[in-house]
């Protein structure tokens, strides 16, 4: 064994905590080598230096330091105790309670997310029916600024608002303006508020119901007859025709042209004509198209059959309606091209019409 | 030494159950009983008087916090000095990295690792000890421990000054016995080493 390997093992063997096998062969070599010898004296002396190192005192506020932290920290700790124990038969509940609560508001939440969903795919119906709404808003929201421009007299029977009448008449319409003065001075002035009142009734009527003005004679009556208590009797038979005039006008200033023209639009964007298509079989179509309709991702809302004729309503992502249409024309012959697709047109939905050869 | 340990432990028991309780006045008993030995401990390990006081300060605040968690498997005292070696190793370790950082600071990566190797407390040793005119051993010696690496620090102060058994140190350290043996001679012979400079002669 080398010097080396022997001076590893001197520690252990000082120690006496070494294989008998070892210190046999230890012994052996240290007899013969005074550098291992050297060696482990000098081992002894270092350990013995080491064990004669003076146990020091701790200092006297040592044990007070200690303990002032520690019972620092044993009052802590029973606040700590107190607030983790006496809670946790509160707290088991409490977690009970908020796992309840999440589970009821993610199931509400889930609720009013889901129709939003649904909404979407049939997002179709939703625009049409929006752009109908506001219309209606537009109309109602003209309507009640018509009653407001129209003083409600009636409601104040037996006052006199002579100038505020005669400027709502000058406002309603010129022509009608002299035939109105009239009817003024024929009826008196108790009479012709009351006029104004039925007037007004009709009018609101009129809009509501949207009426053509040809029955407006009959809705007159009929109103006058529902305030017969505040109108006896309307003088004259041109007092009629004087209100149809005065009506149209109101009508004209009320809702203008503008927005019957909207409401015009939107219902022509409402009902596409179908596409018409000759098809030798109807059932060899219905598989071909809703192979056709779902490659292209989209959607059969309705198929409806009589006899030799099918009407089918497909919903297509905007982008898609000419492809689908092309596709179409393959299959069938394409007959009547109804309200064909135009560029930059946001339609989803198309009828089409199907008609055996 | 054994002897008193084991004596010791059963006393504990009774104690230990009662400071589990939060009874403090149980906890000073051990507080007393201990804190010398653990100073020492600290105190060679880290080789400042002012330093192993709060680190047994902490080590009693620390004992006293995770009691639950101590299990009768050790014994309390062995427990409690295992705490002491790791704090005085964590603050050894903290003031190495301070040094470390300094040094970064100060000069660049080439010149400290100069500084290193000057600084090599084996060869820096002498000229320290040039200074002090009264060659006081002990003073050595502690500087010698203060000189090797921390993880024979532990096995020279917990064998050769404190008296462990193997077994004690491989639990303390949670470390092979055969560790605790290569360890243990490293460790003597590199302050054989240290004191032959220092003092010229053994």
């Amino acid at each position: 064994m080398e010097c080396n390997d022997i001076q590893e093992k001197l520690s252990a063997y000082m120690e006496g905590v070494i294989s008998d096998d070892e210190r046999s062969v230890i012994e052996e070599h240290l007899k013969s080598c005074q550098a291992c010898r050297t060696s482990l004296d000098d081992l002894e002396k270092t350990v013995s230096y080491v064990k004669t190192l003076e146990v020091i005192e701790p200092p006297a506020w040592l044990t007070q330091k200690v303990m002032a932290r520690v019972r620092e920290e044993a009052a802590s700790k029973a606040g700590f105790l107190h607030k983790l124990f006496y809670p946790l038969h509160i707290k088991l509940p409490v977690q009970a309670i908020a796992t309840v609560l999440i589970a009821v508001s993610a199931f509400y939440i889930f609720k009013t997310i889901q129709p939003e969903v649904r909404h979407s795919g049939i997002a179709v119906d939703e625009t049409t029916t929006l752009q109908v709404l506001p219309e209606d808003k537009d109309v109602s929201s003209k309507q009640k600024e018509a009653d407001k421009s129209i003083p409600a007299i009636g409601r104040i029977p037996g006052s006199i608002e002579t100038g505020d009448r005669s400027q709502r008449d000058r406002a309603l319409t010129k022509d009608t303006a002299v035939s109105k003065g009239k009817v003024d001075t024929a009826l008196g002035v108790n009479e012709g508020k009351r006029f104004s009142s039925a007037k007004e009734d009709v009018m609101k009527h009129e809009f509501k119901e949207r009426l053509p003005a040809e029955p407006m004679k009959q809705l007159y009556r009929a109103e006058e007859h529902e305030t017969a208590d505040r109108i006896e009797e309307v003088s004259g038979m041109q007092e009629p025709a004087e209100k149809q005039e005065e009506m149209k006008a109101l009508k004209e200033q009320v809702v203008g042209g503008v927005s019957v023209k909207e409401r015009k639009s939107a219902g022509e964007k409402e009902q596409y004509p179908p596409i018409t298509l000759a098809v030798d079989n109807l059932k060899d179509f219905e598989k071909d198209s809703a192979k056709i309709v779902k490659q292209l991702n989209c959607l059969i809302i309705k198929t409806e059959r009589s006899g030799d004729r099918m009407l089918m309503i497909v919903r297509c992502d905007e982008p898609k309606m000419n492809e689908l249409l092309m596709q179409l024309r393959r299959i069938g012959e394409m007959k009547d091209e109804g309200g064909a697709v135009e560029q930059g047109e946001e339609r989803r939905e198309i009828s089409i019409e199907l008609v055996e050869k | 030494m054994k002897g008193n340990v084991r004596r010791g432990t059963d006393e504990d028991t009774v104690i230990i159950s009662l400071c589990k309780r939060g009874n403090t006045d149980a906890f000073e008993f051990l507080v007393k009983k201990y804190q010398k030995k653990m100073l020492n401990i600290a105190y060679r390990m880290v080789g400042s008087y002012d330093d192993s006081c709060e680190i047994v300060q902490d080590a009693f605040v620390s004992a006293f916090k995770n009691l639950k968690q101590f299990r009768e498997e050790a014994r309390f005292s062995t427990w409690l000095y295992t705490i002491v070696v790791n704090l005085s190793k964590n603050r050894l370790k903290r003031l190495h990295v301070k040094e470390y950082r300094e040094e970064l600071t100060l000069d660049n990566m080439v010149e400290s690792k100069n500084r290193n190797m000057k600084k090599d407390p084996i060869s820096t040793e002498p000229s320290v000890l040039e200074r002090i005119e009264k060659r006081d051993t002990q003073e050595v010696v502690q500087k010698c421990i203060n000189s090797l690496d921390y993880e024979f620090r532990e096995v020279l102060v917990l064998r050769d000054i404190q008296g462990f058994s193997y077994n004690e140190l491989s639990d303390m350290l949670m470390i092979k016995e055969g560790t605790v043996k290569s360890r243990l001679s490293r460790a003597r012979e590199a302050l054989k080493k240290c004191l032959k400079r220092a003092l010229g002669e053994l």
